[in-house]
């Protein structure tokens, strides 16, 4: 039993040894290990963009649950007001970003323009509930100070994407 | 991972780079330095203006020391959030004045920007931003030297 277990055993050794190379292995640990690295860095995909909802701009909204929320008008991500937050305020466990992109919403409940802060919050993982995607005024990447794909959670210590919050920061005046 | 934040943070900077001909597409500025100060800048360098340790400088810090030399002004008037921003001159001059002026920093004896001052110096946006940083920081008298010239 024991000298077919070692012939069993040799034979195996045999032909790994025969098929690979050491080489082989370390270029694929170290692809593995490079893959692992950047893999951080790539761009956030917020919740899977084609499942988002997107506003019915049917009637003006007053809950901040919606995505249709009048201040919601360039935020992508997942609502932080579903996330144990509020639409302004991070979840417990979470921080809001320091660095951020700064838009304007129109309020149809008094017609005015308002400065709205579009923050995410970070530290956790992603929320993965109400997933709001609108993009009024909303530019692309190579205008990274009003990009809403941004990751904003970069100058984070940990740049874990949560949910995103709209901060009101005053009228927008002339 | 500190040092590669900070690099991603420059090389989106560096991005906006590429930028300028969608300046006009976007939303008219406003006349009121303050308020351009919020929608153009305060997204990065924070409503108070002391910007994220480490991450973005703070203007608080920097303006009051760089504005009183001309290698410190041509400096403001080249870095990547002013050269490239979407403002026009004469609005970056009014919005730099109005930050030095509301500044909680004493900053005696200062000249202001004109429109012109900014258009001349933003043709040639800072490549080597941290090195040019960290001269000026050098030039000025030891007890004005502040501890972060190595941090941006």
């Amino acid at each position: 039993m024991q000298q077919r277990l070692d012939r069993l055993l040799e034979r195996a050794s045999r032909h790994v040894a025969q098929r690979t190379s050491r080489r082989g292995f370390l270029g694929l640990f170290g692809a593995a290990l490079t893959g692992a690295t950047l893999l951080p860095l790539l761009p956030v995909s917020r919740g899977g963009q084609a499942m988002a909802a997107e506003p019915t701009g049917a009637n003006a909204v007053d809950d901040p649950a919606s995505c249709d929320y009048w201040k919601y008008c360039a935020i992508d991500g997942f609502l932080c007001a579903c996330c144990g937050g509020t639409s302004s305020s991070c979840p417990p466990g979470t921080t809001p970003s320091p660095i951020t992109w700064i838009g304007t919403c129109h309020n149809p409940a008094d017609g005015r323009d308002y400065m709205v802060s579009y923050n995410d919050c970070c530290g956790k993982t992603s929320c993965g509930a109400c997933s709001c995607n609108r993009n009024e005024g909303e530019k692309p990447m190579y205008r990274l100070s009003l990009n809403n794909d941004a990751n904003w959670c970069m100058a984070n210590d940990n740049p874990n994407y949560h949910c995103s919050v709209s901060v009101l920061l005053g009228v927008a005046g002339q | 991972m500190q040092r590669l934040t900070t690099s991603t943070l420059w090389l989106a900077l560096g991005l906006l780079l590429v930028s300028r001909v969608a300046a006009s597409l976007e939303r008219p500025e406003s006349t009121q330095p303050a308020q351009n100060y919020v929608l153009f800048c305060a997204g990065c360098h924070g409503l108070n203006a002391k910007g994220v340790p480490h991450k973005v400088p703070a203007l608080t810090k920097t303006l009051p020391l760089f504005v009183s030399s001309e290698e410190g002004r041509d400096f403001l008037l080249r870095v990547p959030g002013v050269a490239n921003s979407a403002l026009s001159d004469q609005g970056l001059a009014a919005v730099l004045n109005w930050l030095i002026a509301t500044l909680d920093t004493p900053t005696p004896g200062w000249t202001a920007f004109v429109a012109e001052d900014v258009h001349r110096a933003r043709q040639t946006p800072l490549m080597s931003v941290t090195q040019s940083r960290r001269q000026i920081i050098s030039h000025l008298p030891l007890s004005k030297q502040i501890g972060d010239a190595n941090n941006y």
